[in-house]
């Protein structure tokens, strides 16, 4: 009761984001995300720690109530990587489809399993925003209220996409 | 983002889940969490396609490391540029609506002023407005300055009549940048340019040898206590002016408070003295001065005198030649009866006259009442800055009134404006996925 009633006097604190505990845990997942989006690896570095760099200014701006640290992490790390894939299209360099630079940037990787070329590959011939999905469900991890936050779509919409997704993608794998 | 999203959906028109596909979406969350799987296919599937992530090469990982270590070295020096930036803004927006504020506010409170409500420093600084004047087909010259009427107008209202000064009027008249802070001074100030344009105009009247009947309206404000030692003073002042009390009323109250009136007659020729004295008996709150030409007056009375006197003369040489005892009895009637015609000519002459030499004061000595919101004892009090303290506040919540009528707008156009760049950000955006 006493422990209760503390709580209850306690005053609100807002929870405050571990910068550096983030990174550690999900740079790994926002590689592999920005890399299904943007397709080679070099870009896919720098559009990382670009994201990096801006969730570190705007740490402090992070609110806890309008979602989880990876689902603010994830929603700036696509917009830093469709401002990347907007500054190519500005450019109008003829490039590949990312999902070639996704099969072709990750034939560098040290990767002789074929299955692991298999999936990859399929993955590459996905849709873009199939592919995002996908990747942000399997390599992300997010749940799907995650995901709607980070695309800024409805719950139930992001629901259909990932299963839209996951059935491409098991059609394409099976 | 919410927001926008609900603003302007992108949500895919997709078919319903049915229960086997919500299942199916379950069973890939839970397999995600590392929970045990009910489908074995999709746990391969996640195990591939998780197998199959790209990773991050090792040296851009060590990298990037380092600059999270340093706080990203670059931007962490761009972010204390931006932390500046963020302190600036706030004050530069705050001065901005300051500015924007102040501006309207001076503009509102200029056009109270000109609308005439009580603000007297607003309208003390701006004493140029010229006074209304006109010129009556009569003798009549009445100069009249109150506390009010200096504070709305920044100089007295004058009526000038045809008196031959119509070059000292239009002096006066003739807007000046008064030095004077507050409207008693101003009164204090502006008293003795009155007076000697009334001087003027009675000088020139005395030089073409006309009468002016004067009188004078006074009115001041004694502190509180001393209104019975300000009566004392009077009767002093007018013996020194060669006049007399006409009349006086007085009425004192609590803590020596209340109203004393006197009608006073002074010599004329010691006017500006007595009345320079009775306003130093306290504070000015009005004067109202008037100048009647009673010239022809006077010229009347003295011709019907000297008309009267003439005839005494006449008939006292036919009384000399008169010859027969009825033609003197006749002439000594008629004498009798000139000499109490002349004698009242001759009074009504020196009545005439003595209106032109002395002059009427019509005094009001007033201690202010407590309970009396338009009576001041000059004196600052609590109640004083009280008063004060609301009127500031109610002119601030009136500057931000128009202020921020002022600034709606614009924050309403800036929103909407915000809303429309973040709208197209994030449909170019999207666009560059589907391209």
């Amino acid at each position: 009761m006493s422990e209760t009633l503390s709580a209850t006097m306690a005053p609100p604190r807002r929870p405050t984001l571990h910068f550096d505990a983030l990174y550690r845990e999900a740079r790994g997942d926002v590689y592999a995300y920005v890399a299904s989006l943007v397709g080679d690896r070099a870009t896919a570095e720098d559009v990382v720690a670009a994201t990096f760099e801006r969730a570190y200014r705007k740490r402090r701006s992070f609110d806890a109530s309008r979602g989880t640290p990876r689902q603010w992490l994830f929603g700036i790390a696509r917009n830093a990587a469709l401002d990347e894939l907007r500054t190519r299209a500005r450019r109008a360099t003829p490039v590949a489809d990312a999902g070639t630079h996704v099969a072709t940037a990750e034939a560098d990787d040290d990767v002789s399993d074929e299955r692991t070329l298999q999936i990859r590959a399929a993955i590459a011939g996905l849709s873009p925003r199939d592919r995002e999905l996908i990747a942000l469900k399997f390599f992300a991890g997010l749940s799907t209220a995650e995901i709607a936050g980070a695309l800024g779509i409805t719950e139930v919409n992001a629901r259909q996409r990932v299963h839209r997704a996951l059935r491409v993608l098991r059609e394409v794998c099976a | 983002m919410s927001l926008l999203s609900k603003t302007h959906p992108i949500d895919d028109d997709l078919p319903e889940l049915t229960p086997e596909q919500l299942a199916e979406l379950d069973d890939l969350d839970a397999i995600l969490a590392g929970e045990p799987a009910n489908d074995d296919v999709l746990a391969a599937l996640v195990r591939d396609v998780r197998t199959a992530a790209p990773e991050m090469r090792l040296e851009a990982t060590e990298r990037l490391t380092g600059r999270v270590a340093a706080g990203f070295g670059r931007g962490g020096a761009r972010r204390r540029v931006w932390r500046g930036s963020a302190m600036l803004s706030p004050l530069g927006a705050t001065a901005c609506v300051l500015l924007v504020m102040g501006g309207v506010g001076g503009v509102v409170v200029a056009g109270e002023g000109r609308s005439g409500d009580d603000s007297e420093t607003v309208s003390m600084a701006e004493p140029a407005a010229a006074p209304s004047s006109s010129s009556p087909s009569g003798d009549d010259v009445e100069r009249s300055f109150e506390r009010g009427a200096i504070a709305e107008g920044g100089a007295p209202t004058t009526t000038s009549g045809s008196g031959g000064s119509s070059t000292a009027l239009s002096d006066l008249v003739t807007p000046q940048r008064s030095t004077a802070s507050t409207p008693s001074e101003a009164a204090e100030e502006l008293a003795p340019k009155l007076r000697n344009a009334t001087g003027l105009l009675d000088g020139a009247s005395r030089g073409s040898a006309r009468s002016v009947e004067r009188s004078v309206d006074l009115a001041v404000r004694v502190t509180a206590g001393k209104l019975e030692e300000a009566t004392g003073k009077v009767g002093s002042i007018t013996r020194d002016a060669n006049g007399y009390v006409a009349s006086s009323d007085l009425s004192v109250g609590t803590a020596g408070r209340g109203t004393a009136t006197f009608e006073l007659r002074v010599d004329s020729s010691k006017l500006d003295r007595a009345v320079d004295r009775l306003s130093d008996l306290g504070t000015v709150t009005s004067q109202n001065e008037r100048s009647r030409d009673i010239t022809s007056a006077v010229d009347s009375a003295q011709s019907r005198l000297d008309d009267a006197t003439a005839e005494r003369q006449a008939l006292l040489r036919s009384l000399a030649k008169a010859g027969t005892a009825g033609e003197i009895a006749s002439l000594r009637t008629r004498i009798a009866e000139n000499r109490r015609l002349r004698a009242s000519l001759d009074t009504q002459l020196k009545q005439v006259q003595r209106r032109a030499d002395l002059t009427t004061i019509d005094l009001t000595l007033r201690s202010p009442v407590d309970d009396d919101p338009t009576t001041d004892d000059g004196r600052w009090s609590i109640g004083d800055a009280a008063s004060d303290a609301g009127s500031v506040l109610t002119a601030i919540a009136g500057a931000l009134l128009v202020g921020g009528a002022v600034l709606l707008p614009f924050a309403l156009l800036g929103g909407l404006g915000w809303l429309a760049y973040a709208w197209r950000r994030r449909r170019a955006r999207e666009r560059a996925l589907d391209a």
